[in-house]
């Protein structure tokens, strides 16, 4: 027990036996220097990153625009898009590199893309997702490291991975997530008082017993059980630091407001279930980035190999990419590529949504870098060159958008560098073998 | 000040010896752990965490919270349970599911359940009656005897909470809470010691066998049986192990374990993902996916462990339980009103075997469609544990003749034949997959696809047959359907992985299976007895 968390409780202890609930700011500044990343009144609105996937990629000649720059036109598969097309940058023409690796189907795409690396089996993640390396250097401060969702049902479909075997499951459940976000253990920022919980430092101890555990065991074990030990214990660490975080006043935020209890909802894959779904999700999800209860989001409306379906019909999507022939009238797979405009119009939902938050001058969107990417180009041969890529909201003016950016088969790579160094991480370089990069994507930097 | 901690650790032991006498179980280990190297690590399954709780601590207690998703390697979750870690939101999951049950076990209305004695909150640190009561279900839930250290970390949270101003049972709650949230609960955890008998060599600890043991026969925790024989040394001796493994195989409980074992060899935990089609199969609601699964492990508990009959006759099996829900899926009459009847397929039915039953043929197929090519796929991975390796990426699936113009499957997979590079492994699937067209999406029978007549012959390793009873013949008769199981119980069970070990000892196993005329209950005793399935390869990565 260290003397800085004696103090502390003995202040709190202090008052809770004290008459007074409701605590005056000044007296709980010795919790903000706990770890001191505070924000200061007025200071800069937080920054934050996510994610949004779908499944089954695109079709190449009518999803990716022809000319670069702000003026190209829109596509028939981005015309969803359309609306927010000064807040978003096409990406194009990058590839995932791999190097003489196994194309492992509807997972190499994914795999490549957050981690500069192509698997060798399906779903290794030999280095931590892009997300979850942002969260590492910006998520300490708030409540959350990370919060995911998923539109079809399953918590499975989540690709914010530490390693192969440490998944950060997602949400399904709007009832669910309103009660982790919004359930007890929530404080709201603009309450006029604000009551310390003896049961948060209560649980402050209940970790500390468990840490006296680790000594023992990291002795004890071999190398392959060490590194799991050590990601068990690196959730340990973040539990205190969220109570840590509960243990403080939060600063009042304007854009923060409580949302009504939400009510529970069939889920499948059926589309218009997932819609709803992901409509209901990505509103809690826009509030809690509002409340500052995290910095960092991951969406997956639907996964690789999408099993996303209409009803009445006998295939699913993934079986569609792969089974229906091209029409040869039209040129395209008309079932399939119904599915890939469905999927933008929800990426324009979500869009819609995270710009109806105010905030500061602008919307939510303007403090956000969003990062929509797929598995594969064209789904019907597993094609993981010129994955489609969308970069959204200009990430508190530190990225310009309307813009189609041609990769000319770069590795993908270089938008995984781009993020990272837009969200502030000391990187100058990413990627293996042949995806090693230190290019970002200079167009859309600020 | 090493000195002073010695003497605080023997002064726990002491109390705590003593406090023994008026607790059950609990008790502290005098043996050196803190230097017992760690060999395996296995993260509970939701499974093995629900069990384990409610074997500690009842049936009655709920636990609040949403389980990190059970991870699958090698085609078992119980092997993918080595590799899994916990990820932060998964943490934050644990720790609340333990703030939960500790609230429950120490709340004022089931309390005197647990806590048979007054505590002290004068001496929180030194009451006999909370150490007693952290000792006790330390042990159990640790699966072995705390040391001084993890004794002396909990009762420092009952201080420090009644410190914070809660009192002595909110005290205790969260001290138990730290049990349950701590990696030596999260994960079973096998350690070694020095085998006595062969200086430098060392062997399994007896707790860690107990463990092993348990959750392969039972799948969950040791009972206090078997935690005093491990604490007895018993284990480590043949007629020891012996009488426990013939306790544990005689227990109802068995039945619990070999459920959870064919749960995970059938991937029944991906159940929840079938989604079909509600305007196609209207038949299949939540509860009828239930009773699907519900039906095959019933039959197989009914063959395997009640009748101890053949295994290799679970493939042509006449006979099912069935229910009313059931009824409508196979289109048989139901007497009973409700619960379970047995009903027997005639020879005229084409249905018949494990292959024929409901659960597996939704579950290898898609929303809205049979899959000849996933049923075949499933039969080799789960049946005759064969790898059939995956499609190239970059072929082109599209059907030439068009999609879903041709009739049946039979004709919409021709390409699958007439290619060659589909062909090199198509050829192994197809061929038993079409075997079961006459059943569709959800396994309900049909003898037309699209108005045609569907075609059921097919083949298997050379062997031409018909049909799902033809299908069921031929896999009852082929020799790698016995060694598979052998090899997946083996694998399920934990055993030793490197090939020095585990070549020879399945070798004997299939040789005893056989003889056994292949009964589970034999296979299962012949492995939990086997001393090489106890012998750990000390891999070159630990260090003390």
């Amino acid at each position: 027990m260290t003397a800085k968390r004696f103090s502390r409780r003995a202040v709190l202890r202090g008052m809770l036996q004290g008459s007074a609930i409701s605590v005056a700011l000044p007296v709980l500044d010795v919790f903000l220097n706990d770890s001191g990343t505070a924000l200061a009144a007025g200071g800069p609105l937080p920054l934050r990153f996510g994610t949004w996937f779908w499944g089954c990629g695109m079709t190449p000649e009518r999803w990716n625009p022809v000319a670069q720059g702000p003026d190209y036109a829109i596509t028939p598969e981005l015309e969803a898009l359309a609306p927010h097309r000064r807040q978003l940058n096409i990406l194009s023409g990058f590839n995932v590199n791999l190097d003489g690796r196994p194309n492992q189907v509807h997972s190499s795409g994914v795999v490549g893309t957050l981690t500069g690396n192509a698997p060798l089996v399906p779903d290794e993640f030999a280095s931590p997702s892009l997300d979850v390396l942002v969260a590492d250097a910006v998520g300490a401060g708030t409540r959350f490291r990370s919060l995911e969702i998923a539109a079809c049902g399953d918590p499975r479909h989540s690709y914010s991975r530490r390693s192969t075997s440490v998944i950060n499951v997602a949400e399904v459940s709007p009832v669910a997530f309103y009660q982790r976000i919004f359930g007890s253990g929530f404080q709201d920022p603009n309450a006029a008082s604000y009551t310390p919980d003896p049961a948060l430092m209560m649980r402050q101890s209940v970790l500390s017993a468990v840490k006296d555990d680790r000594q023992r065991l990291m002795r004890a074990v071999g190398s392959r059980d060490r590194a799991r030990l050590d990601q068990y214990f690196t959730a340990v660490r973040q539990s205190e630091q969220q109570l840590d975080i509960m243990l403080r006043k939060p600063e009042p935020l304007a854009s923060c407001a409580m949302p009504g209890a939400p009510v529970e909802i069939a889920q499948g894959t059926e589309i218009e279930t997932a819609e709803a779904n992901h409509r209901a999700l990505a509103q809690l999800l826009a509030l809690a980035l509002a409340c500052n209860q995290t910095k960092v989001f991951n969406v997956v409306f639907s996964p690789g190999a999408s099993r996303l379906r209409r009803a009445g019909s006998s295939a699913d999507h993934h079986q569609l990419t792969h089974e229906e022939p091209v029409d040869t009238a039209l040129g395209y797979q008309p079932q399939s590529t119904w599915f890939v405009e469905r999927s933008m119009a929800a990426f324009s939902e979500f869009l819609d949504i995270l710009k109806s938050v105010p905030e500061g001058d602008g919307t939510l969107l303007d403090n956000s870098l969003v990062l929509a990417h797929s598995e594969t180009s064209l789904a019907k041969t597993h094609d993981v060159t010129g994955i489609p890529l969308m970069l959204a909201g200009q990430a508190g003016g530190r990225v310009r958008t309307g813009l189609h950016v041609k990769g000319n088969g770069d590795p993908v790579s270089r938008v995984g560098l781009t993020v990272q160094q837009v969200m502030g991480l000391p990187v100058d370089r990413w990627g293996t073998r042949s995806m090693e990069t230190q290019r970002p994507v200079s167009e859309v930097l600020a | 000040m090493p000195e002073a901690r010695y003497r605080r650790v023997v002064l726990l032991l002491c109390l705590v010896v003593w406090a023994a006498g008026a607790h059950a179980s609990g008790q502290v280990s005098q043996q050196a752990q803190e230097t017992d190297a760690v060999v395996a690590m296995y993260r509970l399954t939701q499974t093995q965490y629900r069990q384990s709780i409610a074997d500690i601590f009842g049936d009655g207690v709920r636990i609040y919270g949403r389980f990190e998703p059970d991870y699958r390697r090698d085609h078992l979750l119980a092997t993918g349970s080595a590799w899994a870690s916990v990820s932060p939101s998964g943490f934050e999951q644990y720790e609340r599911m333990a703030r939960g049950i500790a609230e429950q076990v120490l709340g004022a209305e089931q309390r005197a359940r647990f806590l048979a004695c007054e505590p002290d909150a004068a001496n929180a640190r030194t009451d006999t009656c909370i150490q007693g009561f952290l000792a006790g279900y330390g042990e159990k839930l640790f699966r072995r005897p705390l040391t001084a250290d993890e004794l002396a970390s909990r009762l420092e949270v009952v201080a420090q909470v009644l410190e914070i101003g809660g009192d002595v049972h909110e005290g205790i709650q969260y001290a138990l809470a730290s049990l349950l949230a701590s990696p030596e609960f999260l994960f079973r955890i096998e350690a070694v010691e020095p085998e006595p008998q062969r200086p430098g060599e060392t062997r399994l600890t007896g707790y860690s066998k107990a463990a092993r043991l348990s959750f392969f026969l039972w799948n969950t925790t040791p009972d206090t049986q078997l935690l005093a024989a491990a604490e007895r040394g018993e284990l480590h001796d043949p007629a020891g192990m012996r009488r426990q493994v013939k306790r544990l195989l005689a227990s109802p409980r068995l039945e619990t374990g070999m459920r959870s074992l064919f749960a995970d060899m059938l991937r029944f935990d991906t159940f929840p993902e079938v989604s079909k089609d509600a305007a196609l199969y209207p038949v299949l609601t939540s509860e009828v996916a239930q009773a699907m699964q519900e039906q095959t492990l019933q039959t197989l508990m009914q063959h395997l462990l009640v009748e101890n009959a053949d295994y290799r006759e679970l493939f042509t099996r006449e006979s099912m339980p069935m229910d009313r829900r059931l009824g409508m899926v196979y289109a048989v009459p139901v007497t009973a009103p409700e619960g379970w009847d047995s009903y027997r397929f005639n020879e005229a039915s084409a249905r018949g075997g494990l292959l024929s039953q409901a659960s597996l043929l939704s579950l290898h197929a898609h929303a809205g469609s049979s899959s000849p090519t996933l049923r075949g796929l499933f039969v080799r991975e789960t049946f005759l544990c064969q790898t059939v390796p995956p499609p190239p990426a970059d072929v082109d699936f599209t059907l030439e003749e068009g999609f879903a113009v041709e009739a049946t499957a039979r004709e919409r997979l021709t390409r699958h034949r007439s290619e060659p590079v589909c062909a090199g492994c198509h050829h192994l699937m197809d061929p038993i997959g079409l075997t079961l067209e006459q059943f569709d999406g959800v396994g309900m029978y049909r003898t037309r696809e699209n108005g045609h007549l569907i075609d059921v012959s097919g083949e298997l390793d050379g062997r031409q047959f018909s049909g799902a009873k033809g299908l069921g013949q031929a896999l009852s008769e082929h020799p790698r359907v016995p060694e598979c199981l052998v090899n997946t119980v083996y694998r399920y069970a934990g055993g030793p992985q490197d090939d020095t070990v585990q070549g020879p000892l399945l070798q004997t196993l299939n040789a005893q299976f056989a003889d056994s005329g292949y009964r589970l209950r034999d296979l299962l005793r012949q492995i939990a007895t086997s001393d090489d399935f106890y012998s750990v390869s000390v891999s070159d990565d630990w260090a003390i």
